[in-house]
């Protein structure tokens, strides 16, 4: 295998350089993708770099075809790929869910834009509730919120084996500052910090004859029986919690003895935790909670957190109206502590914003 | 309209697209739509549809606008759609007499747009012949997100997803030719356009797509001097040129019938459109002499199948 990035390195990129970078470190193969601010310099990137390393590109039609793509050469063993933003995030539903039905291992890159619609090309936090559950299913799908350059390499080479290994469609979900801003990280070869990269593997297509060498595969996005579907829902469903454990990621800052605590994600988690370090210094105990996966959601370890804390409050925080807050309120159901939120949908948070806002509520 | 075409007199006109927008300089999608929308006559109101394109982020900065009728963005891919439900309410409306006086629908959008994205909304808007002219203003590429390619984007191109290197020299494929499979939706006036000299053909195929009952489609070549890598100020030369090499004929179909509408004097050679183009500049690096052959083998190919057909 050619070394893509060789000796450890410093580097100082912008997101969608940096997530094009954590593709070709990933062992990635080929990238479908459809033009849609602001991701379009992952393709940039991409198209640039791979020729050098035998990868592939291709450019679709929309979404809808960039998204199906993925799905039919991850069928064929494929490690491929695609990112999206906003209405292409909407259109790429409809192949996502059959990822999610056909239990493909499609992994995707959101970089959030305003909405709803056309929105902003800009910022936003608003594709929380689209990534995690959208499509016409349960929602059986791993979402990681980034919220550093540094993160946005990480979890591109983590994303990939995470959905080769589980098989549930997984994302990295990043947002339009992350997208275009620069910043220092370290990039690496994956083995030089102990990680495998998952070789990918034909779903279809297989070695041997169906009946006498093999059984059949059976990758599926329709039944024809109520109860079969029901079957493979739940099967779904199980499959998906008996790995929630081992794939949900969090972190906290500061959480001992905390009186407030901030639950946030992505970048604006950043926010929040420069906001506790002021607060801090102001004598004022405040904490932050980070889930960086949305889905499965740290609900045990967020519970732990409170319990361990002296939590009067907690504030809720995010750029969008809630979308992070319907979950938590639903993963920690049976709480009673007050919730305090601070939402700005489509615009970004900054500490002042968040220790504002602590002040006027303890 | 009058029987004789007169820049003079129909730039007199009030002006329905007005100045101050925020396109580029030596960018020809102004310059199409000013040229459309003043085809239409003087007494009618409009419907503008606008898919999201460079168009749209630059003559609609809300909350200013560059035209003085009724706009819609849509999102990208349902451009057609919209106005197909725009059109459907207007003769819904009119039908129980709360609406008077005659309102056309025009449709804008890119080749992003129009070839790609928004290929299943136009087709089906065609089909299902809704009284709109749908403009399609080709700048060959998706110049709002950075100069992808598109379907549109001819052979060879430098775009920043079919880039010059190792693995590629531009766009593998071929152009996509869009206005003849409108035509094959047997819609009453197809036609294809470019911002040339007074603006006759432009205007006059303007005029008689709106006013045509049933659903028209106009393809309008439209340079874009960042993505096509030109000096603005060449922006008239380019089109000319693209017009007198054949690389972009202007023709019409009429209920079936097909009309050359020009034939340049001297059918000039493919190179003098691509040399002063950037995105070909590859093309005339030594050994890379068989694009030029493959270009101009691809122009001769078309021109004479389009001479067949139009009988000329």
């Amino acid at each position: 295998m050619q070394k893509v990035i060789g000796e450890t390195k410093k580097a100082f990129l912008t997101g969608n350089e940096a997530i094009a970078w954590g593709c070709l470190a990933a062992e990635a193969d080929m990238m479908f993708g459809y033009p849609i601010t602001p991701q379009n310099e992952i393709m940039h990137y991409w198209t640039r770099l791979a020729p050098k390393y035998g990868k592939e590109f291709l450019q679709t039609e929309d979404e809808i075809s960039a998204g199906f793509t993925v799905c039919g050469a991850i069928q064929s063993g494929i490690k491929a790929f695609t990112a999206t933003a906003g209405p292409g995030n909407v259109l790429m539903q409809e192949p996502f869910g059959m990822a999610e039905g056909m239990r493909l291992p499609f992994f995707a890159i959101i970089q959030q834009r305003g909405g709803p619609s056309s929105g902003t090309v800009i910022y936003s936090q608003q594709e929380v509730s689209l990534t995690c559950y959208g499509g016409n299913g349960e929602g059986h799908r791993i979402v990681y919120s980034t919220a550093t350059h540094q993160e946005l390499y990480d979890y591109t080479i983590k994303g990939f084996n995470t959905a080769w290994k589980y098989r549930f469609p997984t994302y990295l979900l990043g947002d339009g500052y992350q997208a275009k801003m620069r910043e220092p990280l370290e990039m690496y070869e994956p083995s030089e910090r102990g990680i495998d990269i998952i070789k990918p593997y034909p779903l279809l297509g297989l070695e041997g004859h169906i009946g006498t060498d093999r059984e059949p595969q059976h990758l599926r996005n329709i039944y024809s029986m109520e109860e079969e579907l029901y079957d493979v829902v739940l099967k779904n469903d199980a499959d998906y919690n008996s790995v929630r454990q081992e794939i949900t990621e969090y972190s906290e800052f500061n959480c001992e003895n905390a009186e407030v605590i901030i639950i946030s994600h992505g970048v604006v988690s950043r926010a929040a935790e420069d906001a506790v370090k002021v607060l801090r210094a102001q004598g004022i105990k405040a904490g932050s909670f980070r889930p960086i996966t949305l889905r499965p959601f740290p609900r045990e370890q967020l519970l732990a957190v409170l319990e361990k804390s002296n939590a009067k409050k907690l504030l809720i925080t995010e750029s969008a109206l809630g979308q992070l807050e319907r979950i938590v309120k639903y993963e920690i159901y049976g709480q009673t502590l007050p919730i305090e939120t601070l939402f700005m949908p489509g615009v970004g948070i900054i500490d002042y914003d968040i220790i504002q806002k602590i002040k006027s509520i303890i | 309209m009058s029987t004789v075409y007169n820049l003079k007199r129909e730039v007199e006109k009030p002006v329905r697209f007005t100045g101050g927008h925020r396109l580029c300089a030596g960018c020809g999608a102004g310059v199409i739509v000013a040229g459309v929308l003043r085809a239409l006559d003087q007494e009618d109101r409009a419907v503008v549809v606008n898919a999201t394109s460079c168009l749209e982020v630059s003559t609609f900065m809300y909350p200013y606008t560059a035209y003085m009728d009724s706009y819609i963005h849509s999102a990208f891919e349902n451009s057609a759609a919209t106005c197909s439900g725009v059109e459907a309410a207007y003769n819904a409306l009119k039908r129980r007499g709360k609406v008077e006086g005659t309102v056309k629908f025009i449709t804008f959008a890119g080749d992003g747009g129009t070839y790609d994205i928004g290929f299943q909304s136009l087709s089906g808007a065609m089909e299902r012949g809704h009284d709109m002219v749908y403009v399609c203003y080709d700048n060959e590429a998706y110049m709002n997100t950075g100069i992808q390619r598109s379907s549109s984007t001819p052979q060879y191109a430098r775009t920043t997803t079919s880039p010059i290197g190792s693995a590629g020299q531009g766009k593998k494929q071929i152009k996509k030719d869009l206005t003849e499979i409108l035509v094959a939706h047997d819609i009453p006036y197809a036609a294809q356009t470019a911002p040339i000299g007074n603006f006759r053909d432009l205007h006059t195929k303007s005029h008689k797509a709106i006013y045509t009952a049933g659903p028209c489609f106009l393809n309008i070549l439209s340079p874009c001097p960042r993505g096509w890598d030109y000096p603005m100020a060449k922006l008239a030369e380019i089109t000319q040129l693209a017009v007198d090499t054949c690389v972009w004929p202007l023709y019409e179909v009429e209920e079936g019938v097909w009309r050359l509408s020009y034939i340049p004097k001297k059918k000039r050679p493919v190179e003098d459109f691509l040399r002063p183009q950037g995105r070909f500049r590859h093309m005339f690096k030594p050994g890379n002499e068989w694009m030029l052959e493959a270009a101009q083998a691809f122009v001769d190919q078309k021109w004479e199948r389009l001479l067949e057909r139009t009988g000329a």
